[in-house]
């Protein structure tokens, strides 16, 4: 056995400092084109869905009978609907509807699965027993069948009436709620198993053995290391509610009367076609289909990006 | 591997064919050379009680079996009364409150095992008597039935009958030993005589009766199927008193003296009417009004009827594929979907040439029937301000309406009767009645010192939101809440539009729950009384003034006019409480539609009666014609 003296040179040298998962999963991103279009088409939808409201603040009085059910012009790129209003305004604020709604259904599906799959996973015994039992009891029940029961309860009740909160559960934010509580199911079993995963590595164990309570050990060791999955199921998820929303909107539970959505214009359509008025329905579907279509192939990439095991 | 991909194919080949397969297999329906008429109807049937009935599609339904004392003329307009089990009008005494009804003898119900069965296995029937009008009275007026609508036209009028309605509460209702209770108001004088005692005069009477709501019912019936079940072998065993109940509900348990009786009945799906053995006393008008005899109308003139042996009654509840249906000539008769309207009526109201070379005949009628959006008079806000109703109504443009919703089918209401009733244009145009932006404005500003006055407006002293509620959650009802959104927020007035299914709409009009609502009447009778009753104040109670609609003056009227024996007096009266309604508004009036009807040239003697149901067996079908032009 010899001894030698630390080397001078590797010492001087600068530590080169790793990427961290989220630089790293950016950096992936980046060089992705076909994520980097995806991208850019769900920000243009986010742009024209806060763009629309100024371009169009006074569309539902735009009717105008004389210009009813016109195709596809120069004056009106995506013709006119029944009552003479421009398809193309409607295609746009239906943007609106369809963004708010994946991005609020998803806020409360994922935090509420985020919390609920953490705290059955770390602590196990009856709170995951709990856990289990709910999603599990929720997951045996069609969930159109209990989205539109959900529906039918909600309507006519108004939350904290006359306050600037007011919630209109008969409308878009009874939307919002049921799509909340019924689709963070798969997050929370995913977050589940992930927890189950963590808790038992190594880096937890010497967490726990240097005496850090429970709490610091969920928030600072376990949680952070599941965040890349609630925002893959943010994404993904955001495809269910605006899928969900067309659906219910098409049943007639969906948003308010007057509230331009892609659900209502489809269902106006459905009369329309029979008559060969197809230009709402074309402009309905072909915007979400596109939305739709980006955000998977976003959400797929991401998961490639910062899932670890799917790097080649 | 190939194999495989083949075994994969046949299956998934398998697996679409599979249900076409089975739709083959089902047995279609067999009428051998019987002759069919195939219709479609849009909306559930609620009821096959006569005295339950409580809307249009079971009155349709049921007037093809049941029968009463009178019923209307089918060619003649304005609409005459005729007898139908009756022999003749009725004797009536002359302080108008006895009224004697003479039967014509012979009569048949259908046959029916509640009457006995014969060695041959067949069914007996027997005579219609006296005492099955009385039975049929007592039912509308059972406490433990469901008659909202036959009662309303009966409460206080008969002696007894109320009495009896109210002992009735007394007994279960699976004891039938109420219905020998006597009633005072109510004598079978013998098997072809009925007397009626009425409590004060009602001229209405006899158009009340001609509803198939007041039809005969043999006691058989309730003895044989509401009382007893089958047992073992050919025996029939008493159902517990506990687990009756008093409604019709079982084809079986149809008995009526109708050209049809009902054979075949799936909820939702189908009804098939086959003609009654026992049906002898109808026959085909020989009058009608001038045009009839050239329109064909009169070639079956004096002939029997019916001339159909089945009616097979298709449940299509979407107009769509119900038009498509009778495109493709599966049915007889069909109406025409607003979104093809105009693909199928030229702008000048008539039928395109296209479809008159496709063998297709339009027929036009006005239906006694007001829409309306009604203002709940209990509401705080809509009860305490006339103007702010006033200003609604201004502001409601109904033209634009018809044209954009109805494709021009209908025509503006201008007072709450309809067009064809003599009293509507004594009353007159109601002044808010019409389309006028300035006068509306005018009239906000003075709702919104009479609310102001009732402390009404909210924080900022703006007019509180407004919620609309419409019976149905199709697209129909959705363009209906935004066209009404349209009509009032260039006001200024926030609107909410609630969409309800139609139960539940009821629910909430009965509980007083909705500000402003979707509703109308279709007459039951031609008399103003029938639209005017809506605005009774003792009838928000009885639930048909659902406007809650309270003016001391208004049915001190009412109780004055009902009692009138004189029509030219009666609307002169009704005049006067139209224009009290025109003042106070408690609706909003919009249409009174126009209905499109289109037939093939195969159907013969189709004419809409405005009132009465169970009119199709009028019609013949040529079916030589039928099988050349394609149908079935």
């Amino acid at each position: 056995m010899t001894t030698t003296a630390p080397n001078p040179a590797i010492l001087a040298a600068p530590v080169q400092q790793g990427r961290s998962l989220w630089g790293d999963a950016f950096r992936r991103l980046r060089r992705d084109p076909a994520a980097v279009a995806c991208f850019l088409v769900i920000g243009a939808y986010v742009a024209l869905a806060v763009g629309a409201v100024y371009w169009y603040p006074d569309f539902l009085e735009t009717q105008n009978y004389s210009e009813r059910n016109l195709p596809p012009s120069a004056d009106h790129w995506f013709g006119t609907d029944v009552f003479g209003r421009d398809v193309l305004a409607k295609t746009l604020l239906g943007a609106r509807v369809s963004m708010t709604v994946g991005f609020m259904a998803n806020a409360i599906a994922v935090p509420l699965g985020l919390a609920l799959g953490v705290l059955g996973g770390y602590f196990g015994k009856w709170i995951d027993d709990l856990v289990v039992w709910l999603y599990t009891t929720l997951a045996s029940i069609p969930g159109i069948i209990l989205l539109i029961a959900l529906k039918y309860a909600f309507q006519g009740i108004i939350l904290f009436e006359g306050t600037f909160i007011e919630l209109n559960l008969s409308g878009i934010h009874g939307l919002y709620i049921a799509l909340g509580v019924l689709s963070w199911i798969g997050t929370c079993r995913i977050i589940r198993a992930e927890t189950l995963k963590l808790k038992s590595l190594d880096y937890v164990t010497a967490a726990r053995a240097s005496g850090q309570g429970r709490v610091r050990i969920l928030v600072r060791h376990i949680v952070p290391n599941l965040l890349h999955l609630a925002i893959i199921n943010f994404t993904l998820g955001f495809v269910g509610a605006i899928s969900a929303e067309v659906i219910l909107s098409f049943l007639g539970l969906g948003v308010e009367v007057g509230t331009p959505s892609w659900g209502t214009m489809i269902n106006a359509a459905r009369l329309d076609l029979v008559v060969g008025r197809w230009w709402e329905a074309v402009a309905a579907c072909a915007a979400m289909f596109v939305i739709v279509l980006a955000l998977n192939i976003f959400g797929d990439r991401l998961r490639d990006a910062l899932d670890p095991k799917l790097r080649i | 591997m190939g194999k495989f991909y083949a075994i994969a194919g046949l299956l998934v080949l398998a697996l679409v064919l599979a249900p076409v397969g089975f739709l083959a297999l089902r047995k279609k329906a067999d009428y051998g050379d019987r002759t069919v008429l195939y219709q479609t109807y849009s909306a559930k049937v609620k009821s096959i009680d006569p005295a339950t009935c409580g809307d249009t599609t079971s009155a349709s339904m049921q007037g093809q079996v049941y029968e009463s004392l009178y019923t209307y003329h089918y060619l003649k307009r304005p609409v005459e009364i005729i007898p139908q089990l009756a022999a003749e009008m009725p004797e009536i005494s002359e302080d108008s409150r006895i009224y004697t009804f003479r039967l014509k003898p012979n009569i048949h119900y259908a046959p029916n095992p509640c009457f006995g069965i014969k060695p041959d296995g067949s069914f007996r029937t027997r005579t219609v008597r006296a005492d099955d009008f009385a039975l049929g009275l007592k039912r509308v007026a059972d406490f433990h039935l469901q008659t909202p609508l036959a009662w309303s036209f009966l409460s206080e009028r008969i002696v007894g009958l109320d009495e009896y309605r109210a002992r009735c509460e007394a007994y279960r209702e699976g004891d039938f030993s109420r219905y020998d209770m006597e009633v005072e108001g109510l004598e079978a004088v013998d098997d072809l005589t009925l007397r009626i005692h009425l409590k004060a005069p009602f001229p209405q009477l006899i158009y009340v009766l001609a509803m198939q709501t007041y039809a005969p019912v043999p006691r058989e019936l309730i003895d044989y199927h509401l009382a007893t079940e089958p047992g073992p072998g050919d025996e029939r065993r008493p159902i517990p008193i506990s687990r009756r109940t008093a409604q019709i509900t079982q084809v079986e348990q149809i008995v009526g003296t109708g050209p049809y009786q009902l054979t075949h009945w799936q909820q939702g799906a189908l009804m098939v009417f086959e003609r009654n053995p026992e049906y002898r006393h109808g026959f085909y008008p020989t009058e009608g009004e001038p045009g009839d005899a050239e329109a064909g109308l009169l070639d079956d003139a004096g002939k029997p009827l019916p001339f159909v042996d089945v009616l097979h009654y298709e449940c299509i509840l979407e107009d769509m594929p119900a038009w498509l249906r009778f495109l493709s000539r599966q049915t007889d008769v069909s109406g025409i979907p607003r979104d093809v309207f105009d693909t199928v009526i030229t702008p000048d109201r008539d039928l395109l040439d296209k479809w008159a070379k496709q063998g297709l005949r339009l027929s036009k009628f006005t239906d006694p029937t007001v829409f309306w959006l009604a203002f709940n008079m209990d509401d705080p806000v809509m009860g305490a301000s006339k103007s702010l109703r006033h200003a609604m109504c201004l502001a409601f443009n109904v033209e634009d309406l018809i044209e954009v919703l109805y494709n021009g089918r209908g025509r503006r209401a201008v007072n709450v009767l309809p067009s064809s009733f003599p009293a509507h244009p004594i009353a007159g145009p109601g002044p808010y009645y019409r389309y006028d932006m300035e006068e509306a404005r005018r009239q906000l500003d003075q709702a919104r010192s009479e609310l102001a006055a009732v402390g009404r407006l909210d924080a900022n002293d703006q007019f509180p939101l407004l919620t609309v509620d419409l019976g149905g959650r199709d697209e129909t009802s959705r363009r209906m809440g935004e066209f009404i959104r349209q009509q009032f927020e260039p006001l200024g007035l926030r609107v909410r539009i609630e969409l309800n299914d139609w139960p539940t709409l009821q629910q909430k009009v009965h509980n007083k729950q909705c500000q402003l609502y979707a509703m109308g009447w279709h007459a039951d009778y031609p008399d103003a009384e029938n639209f005017l009753q809506l605005y009774y104040g003792p009838n928000i109670e009885k639930g048909t003034n659902n406007s809650n609609y309270r003016n001391p003056e208004f049915d001190a009227l009412y109780d004055q006019v009902t009692v009138m024996p004189d029509e030219h007096d009666r609307n002169e009266v009704y005049a006067r409480m139209v224009h009290m309604l025109n003042e106070d508004c408690p609706v909003l009036l919009l249409v009174e539609p126009m209905y499109y009807v289109l037939t093939y040239d195969w159907v013969k003697g189709y004419k809409r009666h405005p009132f009465a149901y169970g009119m199709t067996k009028h019609l013949r079908i040529d079916t030589q014609l039928r099988r050349e032009m394609g149908g079935r």
